[in-house]
């Protein structure tokens, strides 16, 4: 018998796959090109400069090969090494860092609280349309001094211009006209905060970075559209994701509940078992040699986190739920030079939606039959969650 | 002399600090963090305090 063990990071029964290398091959090739497996390799590829964001060229292969959409993306921070990544990275750093978000807590429970309160609890509620994807764009809003009230808008266009990556050619026209409609709204947003005077927000540094010469005008509105195509969809669906895999673990979530010091490991154990990033792609930019196969350049590698989070090699009893690992270090926010900015926010918000479940609706319950997770693009998502905060 | 302290279970080898302050961080070839130095000038207090927040998971401290 010579039977080859297959895999496919965006097969939907990717998830079957219980992580790690594949007959002792922690790199695989197919039609799609090579998918890493294994966490050390994966971890070496995220930190390795021979491969570079694969976004772009996925523009490219969705047919969007010039204009203001693929120039932005072109020069956006993921694209860009050396000095000009770190001139778009460190303005952008100061405001994300965990010392910055430690200030940022009472502005989260306050967000977290106030869309409680417009829930109805008496029956099950769709906690991931209600809750999880609310919250985010209302951060972003706040970080970025928009009002509130943008937040729906905020939301609808992370989601849609993220959407190229659940690798849909069909969704090409949504994609231009949603980074369209991106591009005008911070155009309008950045006019009205120069007319009404700059405060201490992120996009105000950003703004008075480009009038001291230090950001080019390009350079502001290019990082002003990261982080709000950044912003919101990745962190809905993740905070859906470890809601969802804390209320069904019922022995981990009594612990929460009994020590509310847990969340913090809690979110990182949820955010290993299920990556909203299944699959991070990359291209390498050179001829690359990886466990004696010579990746050609241009060719694409995808990084398999939903699989290198559970490499039975570096996490023991890898598929199984555990609050006590030491130094939990998955890859849901990559690693290495470009690994997600936003990682000490998305955790924070995230963390202050399970403390506000844990405090007020110890008994919550995810109702099965109305409940649906999903994979686009080796993404993982919340079709539906609903959650019965009161049984 | 201020102490500078790398929490190198939480570190994530991204960089930053090696940007900022080369002479004090550095990535090495494996793409891991090394600390070049575990004290700095108090002199450069302004540019120690920019590292600290700047550093995505938090994982440096004055000692
Ligand atoms: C749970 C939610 C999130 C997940 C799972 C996530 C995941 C990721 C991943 C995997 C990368 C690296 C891509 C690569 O290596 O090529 C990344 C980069 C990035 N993320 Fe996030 N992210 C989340 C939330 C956020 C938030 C809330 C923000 C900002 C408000 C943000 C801003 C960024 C930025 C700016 C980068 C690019 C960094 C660079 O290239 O230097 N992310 N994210
Ligand atoms: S900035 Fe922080 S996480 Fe990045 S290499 Fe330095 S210490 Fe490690």
């Amino acid at each position: 018998m010579n039977e080859i063990a297959t895999f496919d990071p965006f097969s939907p029964d990717a998830g079957t796959h219980q992580g790690g290398a594949l007959d002792g091959h922690a790199l695989v090739q197919g039609d799609y090109g090579t998918a890493v497996l294994g966490y050390d390799l994966a971890s070496k590829v995220l930190r390795d400069k021979r491969f570079q964001n694969s976004a772009l060229r996925l523009m490219e292969e969705f047919g969007i090969t010039s204009g203001p959409v693929h120039d932005f993306r072109a020069r956006s921070i993921i694209m860009l090494e050396g000095d000009r990544h770190l001139r778009l990275r460190l303005p952008l750093a100061r405001f994300m860092s965990p010392v910055t978000v430690k200030n940022t807590r009472d502005v989260l429970r306050r967000i977290v609280e106030s869309i409680n309160a417009d829930l109805d609890d008496s029956a099950p509620v769709d906690f991931y349309r209600g809750v999880a994807q609310r919250i985010p764009s209302l951060v972003y809003c706040h970080l970025a001094g928009a009002p509130a009230s943008d937040a729906p808008q905020v939301q609808s266009l992370s989601e849609r211009t993220l959407s190229l990556l659940t690798r849909d050619r069909s969704l090409t026209p949504v994609i231009v006209e949603a980074y369209d409609e991106l591009f005008a709204y911070l155009a309008g947003l950045i006019a009205r905060k120069r007319a009404e005077g700059l405060g201490d927000d992120m996009l105000s540094y950003l703004i008075s970075l480009g009038d001291e010469g230090k950001l080019t005008e390009q350079e502001v509105l290019a990082e002003a559209t990261s982080m709000l195509e950044a912003s919101s969809v990745n962190t809905a669906h993740q905070a859906g994701l470890v809601v969802w895999t804390l209320l069904r673990d019922r022995e981990a979530w009594q612990r929460i509940v009994a020590d509310p010091e847990l969340i913090p490991a809690a979110v990182v154990e949820s955010l290993r078992l299920f990556p909203r990033t299944g699959v991070v792609s990359k291209i390498a930019v050179e001829d690359v040699e990886l466990e004696g196969t010579v990746i050609p350049k241009g060719s694409d590698v995808h990084v398999a986190v939903w699989s290198a989070n559970r490499d039975p090699e570096k996490f023991e009893h890898s598929e199984e739920f555990d609050l006590d690992r030491e130094r939990n270090q998955p890859l849901t926010f990559s690693t290495g030079s470009h690994n997600c900015l936003g990682q000490g926010l998305a955790k924070a918000e995230i963390e202050e939606v399970v403390r506000h479940l844990a405090e007020h609706y110890p008994g919550a319950r995810v109702v099965e039959d109305a409940t649906r997770i999903d994979q686009a693009g080796g993404r993982w998502l919340i079709g539906k969650l609903t959650v019965d905060l009161k049984p | 002399m201020i102490k500078v302290k790398v929490d190198f279970d939480r570190c994530d080898a991204n960089g930053t600090c090696a940007a900022l302050m080369p002479d004090v961080f550095r990535i090495g070839d494996d793409g891991l963090l090394e600390q070049l130095r575990t004290e700095v000038d108090p002199g450069r207090e302004a540019e120690l305090e920019e590292v600290i927040v700047c550093c995505p998971v938090g994982a440096i401290a004055r000692g």
